[in-house]
């Protein structure tokens, strides 16, 4: 159950984006219930992935904004980018560790979009393969990530 | 100052039972400076750097003794027995007083740092309580340093605002002039709400002054004021920040340690340096009465040195226990080295495989045994030596590990039959209190007697690890003949007690075994000292760990 803090900051989100999305590269999706959403990212102009879209699926935990919502890639198609996974998971520090519950989804794609724009090579992270292999659909949030890359 | 002594007696109350009160010290124990209590709360700086020990009127426990970073601090109670060769200083603090040692710290570095008490207290924090390094690093950039820590010197007391129109919390979204809040140093503004659920959240999770404001990537420190105002409605979650603040001291301190024990909640400060572990075996005993090793936190391991004990207990659990059955169990055929195992019969052996006959016992040939079928007394007959020589060396040096390791959990086993023995010694007490019509303190001789043996058992288990990683000299023959005493005189003592009403009288039965125990205990008293002293000297050598 999603508690009362949770339902009233969600909805708040959601109106948010419905009504003023940030830029024309997100776009709500779809928000079957309250705590689960998919939003479409798309590659900012002049980037390696311009006008390339992709689909986040969000999922946000009962005690979401202290806990960081579940963000991973769906959809057939995944970016290609030393940061993302072939299954969707994304290694993202705010997703994790620096959550901070002043962040917002919104906040969560920009950032993912950020990520992608300051890509210089489409090539997927080490190990792509095996970690794939070992997490298969578990959540990302099940895996202790290091950060250890800032410039991408 | 305080004027408590360490077992919490005021001085004022026993002023005229002064006899009772230099009996109580006699009877806790020498170094066990049990910690201040919480009158240090009030802390005097003045008071501190003027009084010695011994000196001042102040009564007998001194807080500049405590804080003094040195290690050896001198006994400060009056009739103290004088220090055991092999005992360490160790102070014991419960909770309150570890509260008042975080606070006497803080406030002695306050006037050094000339920064507010609550940025002192974060700093301090931050810097693991390593109050050299604070300053140095403070001195030569002062700006630097609190920033780093995520602070300011002179943080505004924190408040809960409210009435700004344009206020909206970032969390929950809630705006409006009727929203109280609370914005830090860094100027992010959350409504109290949700300050207080992310808060209570992170107590929850361990936290205590760690808790930085909630904004994306902002590292400024909520600090204890802060964190103490948004709890103030929630007794529960208080008082486990509370716990976590002095938990994180505890923890942050390498000169501190809780106790292992379940349940205890007491910690045990103590200055014997890590480097000295090898040779100094910083053994500690909590008020709770769990005895145990401040280096590794493993049960007392006197006489032997942790970084021994480790090894030989990783060893004991690597050792799988089918290789220790197999070299229980069974023995190599001299000539082909088959494993054999008896499984009855007489000492007389014909091997399977290459029909060599050979005595079990000296493994030496049959042939020369003569006609002395049951009974083996040529152990030590040439012929029989070089047939036990001939076995692989592999299997001696397991076999030298079984022969330490059957004493080892030979005297763990008694240990734990010892516990065992205590009921059965009460028992006896009550019969003999009961058919002898002798009072209770007459039959204490039984009690103290079961003591003994306990530690006794412990030392000597742990003398067998110390024994198994020395090189065989002339020192360490020296040092098992030491270790048989003990032993010999604690298995006689173990038979007294064990079946103290026999054929004599009390009288004759309560002298033996007082006698004994006061000889096994300065045997255990000889030991020690010996191994203590010969450790620290670099008397054995050791095989290379």
């Amino acid at each position: 159950m999603l508690t009362a803090l949770s339902t009233k900051r969600l909805m708040r989100e959601l109106n948010q984006l419905i009504k003023n999305p940030p830029s024309s590269h997100v776009r709500l999706l779809s928000h079957e219930t309250l705590d689960k959403w998919k939003i479409q990212i798309i590659g900012a102009d002049e980037t390696l992935y311009a006008d390339e879209k992709y689909i986040l699926q969000f999922k946000f935990p009962n005690d979401y904004p202290l806990e960081s919502p579940e963000v991973v890639f769906v959809g057939d198609c995944v970016p290609v980018h030393p940061h993302i996974y072939s299954n969707g998971h994304i290694c993202l520090s705010i997703l994790y560790q620096q959550w901070s519950p002043a962040l917002t989804a919104e906040a969560v794609c920009i950032s993912i979009l950020s990520m992608l724009s300051s890509c210089t090579q489409k090539k997927p992270p080490k190990r792509d393969a095996i970690y794939v292999k070992r997490t298969k659909t578990a959540s990302p949030k099940k895996t202790s990530w290091r950060f250890d890359d800032d410039n991408v | 100052m305080s004027g408590y002594n360490s077992d919490g007696f005021m001085d004022e109350d026993y002023d005229d039972d002064a006899f009772e009160y230099s009996e109580e010290e006699e009877e806790f124990g020498h170094n066990a400076i049990i910690g201040n209590s919480a009158g240090a709360s009030q802390l005097n700086n003045e008071s501190q750097t003027e009084t010695q020990p011994g000196v001042s009127a102040d009564g007998p426990f001194y807080e500049n003794d405590l804080l003094d970073d040195t290690g050896d601090f001198e006994p400060v109670l009056g009739s103290i027995k004088k220090k055991k060769a092999w005992e360490v200083d160790y102070m014991i603090y419960d909770p309150e007083e570890l509260r008042a040692k975080q606070v006497n710290i803080a406030a002695r570095m306050e006037p050094l740092l000339g920064i507010s008490k609550e940025a002192t207290r974060l700093l301090l924090r931050h810097y693991f309580w390593k109050e050299e390094n604070l300053i140095e690093d403070y001195l030569s950039d002062s700006e630097r340093t609190l920033a780093k820590a995520g602070l300011t010197a002179y943080p505004p007391p924190p408040e809960l605002k409210s009435g700004d129109e344009n206020f909206s919390c970032a969390i929950c979204y809630t705006d409006g002039a009727d929203e109280s809040y609370l914005a830090l140093t860094c100027g992010h503004r959350f409504c109290s709400d949700c300050y207080r659920t992310y808060v209570t959240g992170k107590v929850l999770e361990g936290d205590s002054w760690r808790i930085h404001c909630p904004a994306p990537k902002c590292k400024v420190l909520l600090g204890i004021t802060a964190s103490r105002l948004l709890l103030a409605q929630d007794n529960t979650v208080m008082e486990r920040y509370e716990e976590n603040l002095t938990r994180s001291f505890v923890n942050d301190l390498d000169t501190f340690a809780w106790c292992p024990a379940p349940n205890c909640e007491y910690a045990i400060e103590c200055h014997v340096p890590r480097t000295a572990w090898a040779t100094t075996i910083p053994v500690v005993e909590c008020k709770c009465g769990n005895s145990f090793c401040f280096g590794c936190k493993f049960d007392n391991h006197l006489p032997a040195p942790c970084y021994m004990v480790s090894r030989w207990l990783q060893k004991c659990k690597d050792d799988s226990e089918t290789s220790n059955w197999i070299k229980v169990n069974t023995k190599e055929c001299v000539k082909c080295k088959s494993t054999i195992e008896k499984n009855g019969g007489c000492n007389h052996m014909t091997c399977r495989d290459c029909h060599y006959e050979f005595c079990w016992i000296c493994m030496g040939p049959w042939s020369e045994h003569g006609q002395q079928f049951y009974n083996c007394n040529r152990f030590n007959e040439d012929s029989s030596k070089e047939a036990r020589e001939s076995i692989s060396k592999t299997r001696q040096s397991l076999e030298r590990y079984i022969h330490y390791f059957t004493r080892y959990n030979n005297h763990e086993q008694s240990a734990k039959l010892a516990r065992k023995l205590l009921a059965t010694t009460e028992k006896n007490m009550e019969q003999m209190q009961r058919e002898l019509a002798l009072s209770w303190i007459e039959v204490q001789f039984l009690r103290d007697a079961v003591d003994v043996l306990s530690v006794c058992r412990s030392t000597l288990k742990w003398t067998y690890v110390l024994a198994y990683y020395m090189v065989a000299d002339n020192q360490k023959i020296i040092f098992e003949d030491n270790q048989s005493d003990l032993e010999m005189a604690t298995e006689q003592l173990n038979g007294l007690v064990e079946d103290p009403i026999g054929q004599d009288t009390v009288d004759d039965i309560k002298r033996k075994i007082m006698d004994k125990s006061t000889y096994v205990k300065t045997r255990w008293e000889t030991l020690l000292r010996d191994i203590t002293t010969g450790l620290q000297e670099n008397r054995w050598q050791f095989e290379t760990l």
